[in-house]
């Protein structure tokens, strides 16, 4: 029975709480709307309106290669944790753990591979890669 | 722990089918070459499908505490090598003119093939969470595949987002099965579910967000709202995979989980599937009656289909599995074979796939056989006598009777009157006379293709299981599927 009273009771304490929280938030944003001051003026609705009026959109581009190094980190940082496991347990792990460890490396040293080979670790763009390809055959031509 | 000959022998299916991802993944390194590539996979995933008759022989077998290959997972697995191969085929026919990389879809198949066979032999919260998760986020990116369409883009980030959320239930759905109970391997838990009952609010809440998460990836009533948008974006071969695969997996999953930790007894969960089954049967077939897409059609119809299957587990009778298994095996002859079709029809060449109902006006007129195909896949769908999905909803409502569950089997039937209006829609418009507009074709060799072949040779499996039933019966109960209730 007393129990049951104790769950109603933290029940209400915890709804009295939020209710106190609500109200707090209320109070602040309202009590400072009526009694604050307010004043208008052409930057003063811009998000960096401290003083510099703000030049140009946040909407930078980035190069995706950002991401592609983000997800390399991922792929091949992330996955070398598990030979650090492996390393300090090697005794005990046997040999049993070698031939895994080495088919481990051995699916990652394949995503490597493919990776280079469909060009994921060339850094410049490939419009620009085409470019200098184009080049050079010029230089090659002009040569002869 | 270390594994045994035997241990290792029951792994093979899954071992070989990874494997085949690494070879594929090398041989695109090495060079790209889309009948290759596509023929490596093709003989894995055979590899695989053929090791399961050596798995089957070792079986039951427990491989570490996370894995079990008994009868049930070698059946449910062979069924996803199938699908996963038929897939491939579809998706060789489907890509020939696709303008960006033609190969990584290959990659990505077998890496969700993967997935959906641990799935249906894990015995533990964690291999059920790898697997669900190595099978949902490679069919993301199979889904945005085509990305220039932007149709196919917003399909895969609805689902990676959506997926996502889902994960999140079923995670902490796992976290409050654990904080009550210290374990996560389903015999652990049914222990739990035994002791505590009713009584203990963190066992029913974490069954019932499993459910939710898990009730996502199948698409059920109020968690399906990703699923037309989906079906439509994905490039029909992916549209294929995603509705019969993905679906296998993770309501194999299920079953084994609620027959395995004892959850269903647990009036709450019963109580839950049977409002989902009810929902998802009505609005499945309610939706799909105003659609004039025909990939948006197959996926409300995939969800009036799933709240099908889910009566009979709600049933949990003695028929459960069998019946469970039987209606998949039929729902999954037919959908791959209606997205087949629809693979066949359109091309990745193309910006939009041959969806449009009105695409298909007068194919009898040109393309008579695959025709005739998508037309037992309508009327299997429906449940017309004589096809397989008759078999399959013969079942389900035998389930029904015997557990007395009148009112999922009185929407069953009006779902199925309803269906039938939208199911046959479709077929009249393949015999109306043409118009004069053809924007889509099949190739004019298409029955002389892998794909074609596998589309032809599915309407003879739904036409064979709808007339002669037997084997594949027998086959559901020499897998052993019935022994998961008396383990």
């Amino acid at each position: 029975m007393s129990s049951s009273i104790q769950t109603v009771a933290e029940h209400w304490s915890l709804a009295v709480y939020l209710g106190a929280v609500g109200l707090l938030c209320a109070f602040m944003l309202g009590v400072s709307y009526l009694l604050g001051g307010r004043d208008w003026g052409r930057a003063k609705n811009e998000p960096f309106e401290s003083g510099v009026s703000s030049v140009g959109g946040a909407r930078l581009r980035f190069s995706a290669k950002f991401y592609l190094i983000a997800m390399f980190f991922v792929i091949f940082d992330v996955e070398a944790l598990f030979l650090y496991v492996w390393a300090v347990s090697l005794r005990e792990a046997g040999w049993t753990g070698y031939i895994e460890a080495v088919v481990f490396i051995t699916i990652l040293l394949i995503g490597l591979v493919y990776l280079w080979r469909i060009g994921a670790l060339d850094w410049a763009p490939e419009s620009r890669r085409r470019k200098m390809q184009a080049s050079k055959m010029t230089h090659i031509k002009e040569a002869e | 722990m270390t594994l045994n000959e035997q241990q290792f022998i029951a792994l093979l299916p899954i071992l070989i089918t990874g494997a085949t991802t690494v070879v594929v993944m090398l041989a695109i390194a090495f060079a790209r070459n889309h009948w290759w590539n596509a023929t490596l996979t093709v003989a894995g995933l055979n590899l695989a499908l053929a090791s399961i008759i050596l798995a089957a022989r070792v079986a039951p077998q427990t491989v570490t505490p996370l894995l079990v290959i008994d009868g049930y997972s070698c059946f449910y697995m062979a069924l996803i090598l199938v699908i996963t191969l038929a897939c491939a085929t579809l998706a060789h026919a489907y890509m020939e003119d696709f303008a960006g990389n033609r190969e990584e879809i290959y990659l990505l198949l077998t890496l969700a093939a993967s997935g959906a066979m641990v799935l249906v032999s894990s015995r533990h919260m964690a291999s059920l969470f790898i697997g669900l998760e190595l099978l949902s986020v490679p069919i993301y990116g199979m889904v945005a595949y085509t990305f220039r369409n932007h149709r196919s883009l917003e399909g895969g980030i609805k689902y990676m987002v959506l997926s996502a959320a889902a994960s999140a239930f079923l995670l902490f759905g796992m976290a409050l099965l654990y904080a009550h109970s210290g374990t996560l391997s389903f015999k652990g838990l049914s222990g739990q579910f035994h002791m505590a009952g009713l009584h203990s609010p963190l066992l029913v809440v974490g069954a019932l967000m499993i459910l939710i998460g898990l009730g996502f990836k199948l698409s059920f009533a109020p968690f399906h709202m990703w699923t037309p948008d989906v079906y439509e974006g994905a490039p029909a071969p992916v549209g294929a995979f995603l509705a019969t695969a993905s679906k296998t997996a993770v309501l194999a999953v299920l079953v084994r989980f609620l027959l395995e930790a004892s959850a269903e007894n647990e009036l709450a969960m019963r109580e839950a599937m049977g409002v989902i089954a009810f929902l998802s049967i009505l609005v499945g077939n309610f939706l799909a009656l105003t659609q004039t897409n025909i990939k948006r059609l197959l996926g409300y119809s995939s969800i009036a289909h799933l709240g099908y299957v889910l009566v009979a587990v709600v049933a949990a009778n003695h028929l459960e599995s069998e019946a469970v298994a039987m209606y998949l095996v039929t729902y999954i002859a037919t959908t791959l074979g209606a997205f087949g079709v629809v693979a066949l029809m359109s091309d990745a060449g193309r910006l939009h796939d041959a969806d449009a109902i009105f695409n298909y006006r007068g194919l009898f007129w040109r393309r008579p056989y695959l025709t005739a195909v998508l037309t037992v896949m309508m009327l299997s769908l429906a449940g017309i006598p004589l096809t397989a999905g008759f078999i399959g909803k013969f079942y389900v409502i035998a389930a029904g009777v015997d557990a007395k569950l009148w009112w999922l089997l009185g929407a069953l039937v009006v779902g199925s009157g309803v269906g039938l209006y939208y199911y046959l829609r479709v077929v009249v418009a393949l015999y109306l006379p043409e118009p004069g507009m053809v924007q889509h074709d099949a190739r004019l060799d298409w029955g002389q293709r892998a794909g074609g072949i596998m589309v032809l040779a599915l309407a003879a499996v739904v036409l064979i299981v709808g007339i002669f039933p037997q084997p594949i019966i027998d086959l559901i109960r020499d897998a052993g599927i019935t022994a998961l209730h008396l383990s």
